[in-house]
Order: C-alpha cells, then structure tokens, then sequence
C-alpha cells in the first residue's frame, strides 16, 4: 500500500567545488526536466526558496539541476522530501543520503578543522576531524570505481567545507573573528610550512593544543651601552611560568643545546631542526652569520636591528613565531614625527602687544617623535647620522627617510625670522584641534602613507586669549556705558562686551542675533563706550556706521533715543558735505550715517579717513563680492570693523566670505581659494569633514543668538514691542506738506463744526500719504485685486512708500525663519494693496479680513491660518486685519509678529489688535512693530502719548476728536512735516 | 368480518385488497396512495400503539404491492413498466414506511405483539426473496423491521439465529425463485445482528465477489453500528469492508468515508488506516479528505507532487492553511511563481505577480520581511532582462 502518484529516480554527481549535480529518471525512463525535478525534489528546502532559485545547466540533452556546496550537506541530512512520490536513488546519491547525517552532525557539534593538504595548495578549506566517519566513508566509496570514488571524496570535502563556512563563518562578524584569532589560517605564506605536518600545522595555527611544555621564541635584545651591538637569540619559554626563558643555541646542522629542564629534552630534539628550516624561510641569509653552533649569533648593527624589528618580526609573527621585542618598539614605530611652531613667550606680556591678525608672532621649531621632542638643532644632528635608529636621551627612536625629508622641507619654506602671523597662527591653532582626536585612531590603523602635520604650540598668553575666543563663559563683562539710556538685557550686554573684547585684538565680528533681540542698541552701547574710553591722547576719530537708506532714519532716532550724547552726522542727500567741509565736521562728531549707495558715491572721500570703527548694518548688502559697494566698503580702513546682519549667513557660503574678508580681511583667504577650499566641497560633495574645518574658523569671530534659544527667551518679554522709524520718500513729503498747507490756509477762514471737519479730514489724508501716496491719489493700480490679468508693478509700488518696504522686508525676514505675522492697517485700500504686494512678492497666500468679510469666510480664514497641516504652497503666513475687524472674538496665535502699519491712538484699541496673537495660547513670544513716519504727525503724536504729557487718559477716547480741540498753533506744530529726513 | 385483530396479516391483507380493489384501474400515483391509504384507514380498527405501527406498516406494504405489481406469493413482474408518477409514489410510501421504522415506540413491537412480528417477518421475508431485479423495494424494509422492531440481547439473538435459520431452509422453499443476493445478503444481516462480524465480512465479501454488493446494503449495517458508537466495532468493519468498495460510484464512496469521518474524532488511532487505501479508492476523494481532517502538510505535498497549480483552487481552500501553517504554502506558491515565469507571456507574469503578492503577505504574517525582501531583490534581479516581468512587478508595487 502506498501513496504515490510517481516512482522517480534521482541521479546525484558533486563536482570538486561541493556542488551538487542532479538529474531525474521518471517510470518509463524519460528524464526529467530541470524544473519539474527541482520542484519536486526541493519541495520542501526552504533554503533554496523550495527548488525555485536553483540554477538548471545544460548538458547536451539533458538537463542538471545545481545545489550550491554549502546546500548539499544539509539538504541530504534533512532529507526533507515529498511523501507523494517514490523516491530512488542512483549510487551515489544513496551513499550522500547515508553518510550526510553524520556529515551534518560533526558541523553541528564543531568536530572539523582545516585541511592542511587545501592549506599547502593555497586555500582554507574544512575538513572532518572524525576518525570513525572517515572510516566509514571510505567503507561506503569502496564498491565505487576508483575515479568515482576519490571525485565524490573531493566533492564531499568542498561541500562540507562550504557548510562549514555557512554555519559557523556566514556573518561578517564571525569571519573577522576567524581571520583575528587565527591569523596562520590566512597567511599567504605558505613557504614557511614547508617543514611541517599536518599535526604540528595545527599545533602552530592555534587550532590544537600543543602539547609541549614550552614555546620556542625569538628575542632581539637591545645593547646595554651604546657602542655595542644587538643581538638576536632562540629562546624556549616555559609555558607554566612565562618568566622562564632558556637560551637555546642552534646549529647549522639543527640540533639545539642549551640548558633545559630535563622533561623538555625529548621535544626539543624532535622539533629543533624543524625550528631551524622554519627560521631559514623566514629570515635573511645575514641572519645565520655565526658560529656553526650557534648560528643566530652575529652581532647587529642599527639598521640591522631596524630591519629586523620592522621587517622581520612582523614575517615570524605571520609564520607562528613568537618574538620577544623591546617593549618600545610598539609605540615607538608608530609614532608620526610631529612638526611644532612653538610660540616663544615675550619678554614683556602685555595684552596689548597684539593687534589684528597681521601682527606678527615669534616662534621656534620643536620636532616631537613620540615622547621626546626635539630642538631644531638637536633635529639636524640627529637626521646628519643618516641612521633609521637612534639612540637619543637614552631613548630609541625610529626615523624614516621620507618623513624627515618631509619636514625639512616644511621648515625651509617657512621664514622663522618673519614669525607667524596671528591669523596663521590661530588658523592652525583652531583647525589643529580636531585633528588632535582623529590622530589616535589613525596611529591605530598604521597609515601607510606618512604626511607631516604643521602644529602650532601656543603660549600662556595666546592659550588664553584664544580660548576667550571660543568659549563665551570667558568674556570679560564690561560695565554698560553711564550715558547709555536703555536697560540692557543680559544677553544684550553679553554682545557688547564680546564686541569690545575684539576690539582689544583688532579682530572683526559679526553680530548676527535674530531680528527683534536688539542688535541696534547692542551696537549703540559699543559706540557709546568707545566715546566714554576714549582717552585725551587719542585724537578721537569718529565711527562710521554704513546701513542701508530705508533705515538711516531709524539709526538717528535710536541713537538719541539710547545715546543722546553721541553727535551724530548725517552724511546723506544732495546737500550732504564734501571734501574739506566734511572733513571738518566729521572731526566734530562721534558717529557718522551714511547708506551704501552714498558710501560708494563718496567712496574716495571716505578713504581718507581712518575710522575709530566701520559698521555695517544689514552687511548681506555687500554679499557679492564683485559690486562697487562691496569693493568700496572693503576698501575703508578703521580700527575696527563691525558687520550686523539678521539673516542666517552659515548656509550661504559667498556671503560668508564677503563679510568675512570685510571683518577681517585675508582671513578666509582669497575668493577662489575659498571656494575651491570650501565652498565646492560643502555645497556639493557635502563634505562634513570641511564643514566642521569651516565652522571652526568662523565661529570665533560671529555672535549669534536666536529668539528660540532658552536662556534668550528668559531675557525676552513675552510682548516686545518695538518702533520703527520710517521717513517719507519725496513724493510722500510733497504731498504731505501740500495737504498741511492747504489744511492752514482753510483753518484761517472756517469755525466750529466745519473747523473740525476740516481738521479730521487732513489728519485722514495725512496718515494715508505716510501710508502710501496712491490712497490719496486715487490713481488706478494696474495689476491690484480685480484687474486681472495685468502683472502688479510691485516694485515701482514698493518704492513710493518706505513703510511698505521696510515692511516687505522685515516680512521677508521672518518668513525665512518659518514664522507667521499679523499686519493691521485702517485703510481699506492699503489693505489691499498690501496684499496683492506681499502676494506676489512672497508667492504665498496672504489673507485679508476687513468689516465686509463674511462671517463664514472669517472663520474660514482664521481656520487656514491657525493651521498647521497645510501644505506650504496653500499655507497663509501673513494675516492683513483692519483694526476695527481685528476685534472681537479671533484667536490667532498662530502669529508671533505684530505689524501695525499705522497708527490707532488709543493704546488700548491697539493693544486689542495686538492681542489677537498675544493671548493665552501664545506659546513664543510676540514681537510688535510700530510703524512711526519721522517728521510727520506720527511721529509727534506717539511722543506725546509717550510723555502723556498734555493727554489725560479721559481724553484720549477711541476717536480723534480730541485733536480738533487743539489750538490752531498746536496743530501747526503738530502737523508741520520736520524736513531733516526726506530725501530732497 | 372478523374482529380484525384477531386476523391474521394474510387476513389482513386480503382485506386491504377488498378496499383498494375499487381503485385498481387508478393511476398509480401520490393521489391513490392518498386514496387507498384512507380507504384502510377505514377498516382500521382499535389497536395498541405497537398493534398500529404493525397495522399501518402493512398497510403501507399492500400498496407498495400494487405499485410495483407483486403479490405476496408472486415476484414482481420482470421488466414491468413504473411510470415516473409511480416512482414517485413508492418514494413517498417507502418515505412513511422509514418514517414509522424510526418511531421510538417501534422499539418495543416485537416484545408486545410477538406474534404479530413473525407473520410480518414471514410475509416480507417472502417478499423479499423472491425479489430479483435492479431495485429492490423489500429488502430495506425487511431489514429496517428487524433493526427497529427487535431489541439486541439474550432473547434478540435467539430471534436472530432462528431467523437464520428460516432463511437457510427458505432456500429449499423456493428453489428457483430464490433471488440469491438479497438470500446472503439477508444472512449476512443477521450474523451482523448476533455480532458474528467475522462471519458477516466474509460473506459481503463472498456477495460482492459474486454478485457485486449494493453499498446500501453494506450501509444498512455500518448505520447500525455507527449510531449505536460501537467504535472499533466501526473500525473492524471499516477495515474489512474497505476493500469493497472498490470500483463503486463516488457517491458510495462518499458515504463510506464519511463513517470514517465520524469515527476519527473518536477513535483518532483509526486515521492511520484510513490513507493509504482511500488513495488506491479515489485519490480525489483522497485529497479532499486531507484537507477535512487538517492535513495540511499532505495536501501541498499532494499537490506538488501531482503538479497542481494554485489558481485551480480558490482562495477559500487556502484559508484554513493560511490560519494554521502558513508556512506550507510557500513552495506551492513559490514553484507556481517560477512555473507561470517561465511561460513567458504577459498572462504568466501577471500570474506570477499575483502569487508574489500572497507570498509577500505570508512572509509578512510568519515574520520573515527580512527573508522576503532578500528574495524579492534576487528575484527581480534574475529577472532583469524580462521588461513585461518588470513592469507588472512594478505594477504590483513589489518593487520600486
């Protein structure tokens, strides 16, 4: 009884590389296909994912199915096949079937080790280590015909190997764990064994034990005095006590006679002369140069001890030797000689005795090989004896030919009477540190490729400086300046310190804080000082400030805001000084304002001077490097240079070099020299590792400090609220002073009510002219909301009105950093126009909810903006409200900056507004800007509710009424445009 | 007419006649069973529960008589002509005669009315033997009268020996009207009744050497025995009767296996038998067996060894293997893979996409991801040169 669809016979042949070929015979006799025979054979290995990835080959007609060797022993030990099918198999497969288990069992349980026989030939190979199955082997390959037989031993033999590989040696790990603990097994050397059996192979590899009581070593022994010479002796060392070492002399004949214990001498005899052939292949012919009896005893010299210890021993080592070595020579050899600039220390240390990175810094040469460190001359002497090892200080040291030349070189190219300048030295100093970590794994890994490395040894002084440098906890504090009228917050201090503290050095920085944290009044407090500290025997030059025109009158306003004492000159417009006169006035006053497009004007008149200090605000003005206000900038010189910018210039790497060579000019090298050097690297290959090298150089000399920052946010109120002072371009001036003029020439003839009329509709007309000259105009805007097709003329738009730049560019500035703001304004029209501007100039949505906004579209909008899921092409960051509308009931926290572009002047209408971000829920903090036109009625009526002087707060209601209640003079004053600012 | 409980059933029957005889010319259809059924209802007089059962199995038997034309002292007529509305009529009367059988009370028919029991087993045994023919309509009741009327023990098994008995002698009776089949097989019955199963085997054999045995009437004894849960009793005769049903139709085979069936769960040392001779009998009946008592590994095995491709199966034969060993689909599935590969048209891949998509999800369920990517990566890369292979493996979001 059975169940069997088929009666199949499978024929099985291995090929010398363990492979296994099978074909299959079905009932009538017809082969089988390859496919049909692995499916139904492989039914069940999963290893070979059930017969499917199992390669089929082509012999004539008929068709063989391949199981790789590491498969074979498995696959016929598990004998895991169908039930449904009768199986026969052909001789040799049944003698696979029979003895694969035991084969399997011996791999499970380890009992193999490597074949000497495949050893010899070349490769690793695994053989059984079991006498009883070798036995049965070969009883089972006796009824085969002698060739049969010893192809089906070899193809067992690979295949049991390849198994063996698979099982215990398949993982990358488990592979370097064999190659490490016995290294013999992979030796290429196969000479060495040419004395051996299999038995001492073993024995040698470390596979099996040896039985002996000692171990033959080979000792080089360094010379007591200096003049004698090396010598080189067989040692045998009891393994017991590894202390015990018996000198062993050998003859050329190979017997060995020394004093052993007595138990030793049977192996001695039997192994000396294999020692002695095995030495022979191993080392030079010089090395038998002694007597008969002994012949390892010859005197060597250096190099010959050199040779041996860098040469030789690593061959014994590969051929099972042991070999006794000065404990030294490990270390020793791997130490790169190391090329020191050591900074001499002034006679006199005053910190004042360096300034800028030009200045120049004495060093001596130190060559540091290993533990000792050497004086230039000492260096000569040594390299002049033309040895590979010295004897110096009573220490060894190993010199190869090529790094010595290497250094000599690097110490002629650099002039020792010229110094270094501080900017190489710091150079090195801060690049050096990083290397300092890699070097010990290099040592490690023996690189075989030496280069000499330049290093810089600082001084006490220098050491300290420098690490003032890099590290902010070391800043010497400085007390604020006494006229300094604003409270300093503790990181705004920090700034003004740090940047003092360059200035001791003449070295540049970069302030580089996020918008909103104070870089103005940091600034100030610097000029301040340098005004305070200035002592008589200076001839005080003053400090020029380069910034760009939209904010010279922000500049102004904030210095007499913060530092009345400073006298400022305005060096801007048509009817700005030139030559002799400005010359003069100049001399006069502290800080001087000018913008970059008149510092590139007057580019050669402002050389003339030499600058107490140049600031840059907004530096990314002078990015390219190429444009004349960049090369015009570079070319003032001043005591100490200063750039401010609010952008994150790390990630922009010409821009870095621009400023860069600004603030310290050469320091980053020359333009294509950086790029090649950095910039290429970092932008396109991603290069981490000049990155790192890049970021070392720089950050010294930036200061940056983000809004995020914890401990910045400790400093911050939750509601920072700022002014920024904007001027009215010409056209905004003219029409304002047309309006208040005609606005006087009515107020003579009308009273009462009319009067008021009159007064309420100039104040409208006014704030729109600061606003934007075409509220007033009423001139239609090509491009703006409904008309379609037309492309929005943003920037001829933008440049009417400087509010509208400035607020396009500190918009511009706060969505780079990802953030979101609000925008209110009372006039529809400005609303939109804002919009559409802010809305192609961003490419991003930009909402606008005003009183004619329905409910459900308000709610739409407060949905969208609040959100945080939208994709960033449909995601609204700037959120335009009219004051009124910005009312009641809207959450938009999702803003953390507050615009109002003009001015509603009650404070708590507009602290309402700005309420509708700073709220419970607000998790950052809010910054608010305050739009104030200079020498316009804004800017007066902020003053006064400033000084609440003559405005009690019954007074002040939500409308503007009480306005109409001054004095025809009162609003004369209050009107008049102050012309100081507006361009002409 | 005399009391009608103190007739005879002969007395009975002549009566019964007298009523039917005004429906003679009707068509012998459900109508005249109906009919005829309720004209004895009539003469019926008062009897005990087990009287009636007597009563109403004979009435039953006149007009199963007259439909199929017998009489109790003559053979139906060979060849006879029963038309389909007759056919169906017997099925309705053998229908109530079964029916009244399994009654509970029927049980205790030939304890109370004794006498009454040996003229009916008489009358019918009669019957019976003289039957030849395809069908046989006499021989189910005969034994059904014996299996329900009669009780097993001390006083059953001399009823059953004397009934031997009387069937060995009633050959002699009837010479050549003995219908030899139902003569054995009636005997086999009763050595199967006294437990002499040895002897009952071997003479169903003898029976279907000879004649060829009708598997019913084999079933008659296996229902018996299986509704009693005599178990290895179930399994001897299993065993011995296997033989038999060689070269019997499927839907024999089926009834027979399923008395395996229901013996397994009780007797699981049974199942070891049942496989080698159920793959001889009908590997099909083989294979689906398999899979009824969860041998899933044998049922892959099965197929590959045959060949099969998965698709001939639907998913829902695969779901109980997926739920308990899922790791044996693998091979099935992998091999169908390579097989519809190596057709190498756009229908094969397709194929093969589909079956790669079930492996993607078993290798999911059993854990191995790991190995599963190893082999989609070698797989798609053995198959590199094969764009149409590509595209549908991409298709299927297999690769990328």
């Amino acid at each position: 009884m059975s169940t069997y669809f088929k009666y199949l016979s499978v024929q099985v042949n291995i090929t010398s590389h363990g492979d296994a070929l099978l074909y299959g015979v079905d009932e009538t006799g017809e082969y089988l296909s390859g496919v049909s025979l692995k499916h139904r054979l492989f039914a069940w290995h999963s290893a070979s994912f059930y017969g499917t990835e199992l390669e089929i080959q082509q012999v004539q007609d008929l068709e063989l199915v391949l199981l790789p060797a590491e498969q074979v022993i498995p696959f016929f030990s598990d004998n895991h096949i169908l039930a449904h099918i009768a199986w026969n198999w052909g001789e040799l497969a049944e003698a696979l079937v029979k003895l694969a288990p035991y084969l399997a069992e011996d791999i499970k349980a380890r009992r193999y080790m490597p074949s000497f026989s495949a050893y010899r030939a070349g490769k690793l190979q695994w053989t059984w280590d079991n006498l009883v199955l070798q036995r049965q082997i070969q009883a089972e390959l006796a009824s085969f015909d002698d060739d049969d037989a010893t192809g089906f031993l070899d193809g067992l033999q690979a295949a049991f190997s390849a198994a063996v590989f698979e099982t215990w040696y398949g993982t990358e790990t488990e592979s370097a764990d064999l190659r490490r603990e016995f290294p013999l097994l992979f030796a290429k050397d196969h000479a060495a064994v040419a004395g051996l059996d299999a038995q001492t192979w073993l024995v040698a590899a470390g596979w099996k034990a040896d039985q002996a009581l000692f171990r033959p070593l080979l000792q080089l022994a360094e010379p007591q005095h200096i003049e004698d010479p090396w010598q080189l002796k067989l040692v045998l060392q009891d393994k017991l006590d590894p202390a015990v070492l018996v000198p062993v002399r050998l003859s050329d004949t190979g017997e060995a006679s020394g004093a052993w214990p007595s138990a030793w001498t049977a192996a001695v005899r039997e192994r000396s002369a294999g020692w002695l052939d095995r030495l022979r292949a191993c080392l030079s012919a010089a090395r038998f140069a002694g007597p008969r009896e002994d012949v390892l005893h010859s005197d060597l010299g250096n190099d010959a001890a050199w040779q041996f210890l860098a040469l030789d021993s690593p061959r014994l080592l590969a051929a099972g030797w042991q070999v006794l070595l000065p404990a030294w020579w490990e270390t020793a050899s791997r130490r790169k000689p190391k090329l020191r600039a050591k900074v001499s220390t002034p006679a006199e240390s005053n910190g004042e005795s360096l300034f800028g990175l030009d200045s120049l810094i004495d060093f001596d040469w130190r060559i540091a090989i290993g533990e000792t460190s050497l004086t230039e001359s000492e260096f000569n002497e040594l390299v002049d004896r033309n040895e590979r090892l010295v004897r110096f200080r009573g220490q060894w040291i190993a010199l190869d030919p090529s790094l010595l030349s290497q250094i000599r070189k690097a110490m002629s190219g650099i002039d020792r009477s010229q110094g270094l300048s501080f900017q190489d030295v710091l150079q090195l100093h801060l690049l050096g540190e990083s290397d300092r970590a890699e070097e010990e794994q290099l040592e490690q890994e023996a690189a075989q490729e030496q280069r000499i490395q330049l290093e810089v040894e600082l001084n006490e002084h220098l050491m300290k400086l420098v690490s003032q440098l890099s590290q902010r906890s070391e800043w010497p504090l400085l007390p604020v300046p006494a006229g300094l009228k604003a409270e300093l917050r503790t990181y705004q201090q920090e700034g003004f310190a740090w940047l003092s503290f360059l200035r001791r050095f003449g070295l540049g920085a970069c302030l580089a804080d996020d918008m909103g944290l104070g870089k103005t009044v940091q600034l100030i407090a610097y000029l301040l000082s340098l005004k305070e500290s200035s002592t008589s025997t200076e001839t005080g030059t003053p400090a020029l400030i380069i910034c760009p025109t939209s904010v010279l009158g922000n500049w102004q306003k904030e210095i007499s805001r913060f530092a009345p004492t400073l006298k400022v000159m305005l060096h801007y417009g048509s009817k700005r000084l030139a030559d002799e006169a400005f010359l003069a006035e100049s001399q006069q006053a502290d800080v001087i304002l000018t913008s970059f497009a008149t510092a590139t004007l007057d580019q050669e008149l402002l050389q003339r001077s030499t600058w107490s200090a140049i600031c840059l605000d907004e530096a990314q003005n002078i990015k390219n490097a190429q444009t004349k206000q960049s090369a015009a900038v570079r070319s003032f010189t001043s005591k100490h240079r200063i750039a401010l910018t609010g952008t994150p210039i790390e990630n922009r790497l010409s821009e870095l070099w621009s400023i860069y060579d600004f603030m310290n000019p050469g320091f980053l090298g020359t333009a294509h020299g950086f790029q090649q050097r950095f910039g290429n690297p970092i932008e396109k290959e991603h290069n981490k590792e000049r990155t790192a090298d890049l970021q070392k150089l720089v950050k010294p000399f930036m200061l940056r400090r983000k809004k995020k920052d914890p401990s910045i946010q400790l400093d911050l109120p939750d509601k920072n609220e700022m002014k920024t002072y904007i001027h009215l371009t010409a056209e905004q001036g003219a029409l304002y002073n047309q309006a208040v003029n005609q606005l006087m020439d009515r107020m003579q003839k009308l009273e009462g009510i009319e009067r008021k009329g009159a007064i309420l509709s100039a104040i409208m007309q006014l704030k729109q002219i600061c606003d934007h000259p075409v509220l007033l105009t009423k001139e239609p805007v090509p491009g703006l909301a409904d008309a379609g097709d037309e492309e929005l003329d943003t920037e001829g738009l933008v440049s009417r009105s400087a509010k509208l730049e400035r607020l396009l560019a500190m918009v511009r500035e706060l969505r780079d950093e990802g953030e979101r703001c609000l925008i209110f304004t009372q006039y529809i029209g400005m609303g939109q126009l804002l919009q559409s501007v802010l809305q192609q100039e961003l490419q991003e949505p930009v909402l606008y909810l005003n009183g004619s906004t329905s409910k459900l579209a308000r709610d739409r909008m407060i949905d969208t903006f609040q959100s945080t899921s939208l994709p960033p092409v449909e995601q609204p960051s700037v959120f335009i409200l009219s004051i009124k509308a910005g009312g009641v009931g809207l959450n938009l926290t999702a803003a953390n900056h507050v615009f109002h572009f003009d001015r509603w002047w009650n404070p708590a209408v507009e602290n309402q507004a700005t309420d509708r971000a700073y709220r419970m829920g607000q998790t950052r903090d809010v910054q608010v800007h305050k739009f104030i036109s200079l020498g316009t009625l804004e800017e007066r009526i902020d003053e006064m509710l400033e000084n609440k002087q003559q405005l009690s707060e019954n007074v002040i209601s939500s409308s503007e009424g009480w306005i109409t209640e001054l004095s025809t003079e009162a609003l004369k004053e209050l009107f008049t445009l102050r012309q100081d600012w507006s361009q002409t | 007419m005399k009391a009608i409980h103190t007739m005879k059933i002969s007395e009975w029957h002549t009566v019964f006649r007298s009523c039917t005889a005004v429906f003679s010319e009707h068509i012998k259809n459900l109508d005249f069973v109906k009919t005829a059924l309720s004209a004895i209802g009539q003469v019926k007089p008062e009897l005990t529960p087990q009287e009636e059962l007597v009563f109403d199995l004979h009435a039953h038997l006149h007009i199963l008589m007259l439909l199929v034309n017998a009489t109790p002292d003559q053979a139906p007529r060979h060849g006879a002509f029963i038309g389909f509305h007759t056919h169906t009529a017997i099925s309705e009367v053998q229908e109530q005669i079964a029916s009244s059988l399994r009654q509970q009370r029927a049980a205790y028919v030939e304890a109370y009315c004794p006498q009454l029991f040996a003229e009916s087993v008489t009358i019918i045994r009669g019957l019976m033997l003289q039957e030849a023919g395809e069908k046989a309509y006499f021989s189910d009741i005969y034994f059904g009268v014996w299996r329900n009327w009669t009780q097993p023990g001390q006083h059953g098994a001399a009823l059953y020996a004397q009934e031997l008995q009387l069937l060995q002698t009633a050959k002699d009776d009837l010479g050549f009207d003995l219908s030899r089949y139902p003569w054995l097989t009636a005997q086999a019955w009763m050595l199967s009744f006294l437990d002499r199963d040895q002897e009952a085997l071997e003479l169903f054999t003898e029976i279907n050497n000879s004649l060829k045995l009708r598997p019913d009437d084999l079933f008659h004894v296996l229902d018996a025995i299986s509704e009693a849960l005599e178990w290895p009793r179930l399994l001897e005769w299993l065993l011995g009767t296997t033989p038999l049903m060689t070269g019997k139709r499927m839907n024999s085979l089926d009834i027979f296996y399923h008395y395996w069936d229901q013996l397994i769960p009780q007797h699981s040392s049974a199942e070891q038998f049942m496989w080698e001779p159920l793959f001889q009998l009908s590997p099909s009946l083989y294979e689906k067996k398999l899979l009824v008592h969860g041998k899933w590994k044998l049922w892959i095995d099965y197929q590959i060894s045959l060949g099969t491709d998965p698709f001939d199966y639907r998913v829902s034969v695969f779901a109980p293997i997926e739920k308990n060993e899922p790791e044996l689909l693998l091979p099935f599935y992998h091999q169908a893979v390579e097989s519809n590969v190596l057709l190498k048209n756009r229908g094969g891949y397709k194929a093969a996409v589909k079956l790669l998509k079930r492996l993607a999800k078993l290798y999911k369920k059993l854990k191995e991801e790991q190995r599963w990517d190893a082999f989609i990566d070698a797989f798609a890369s053995r198959h590199s040169r094969l764009r149409a292979l590509q595209e549908e493996l991409r298709k299927g979001k297999l690769i990328t």
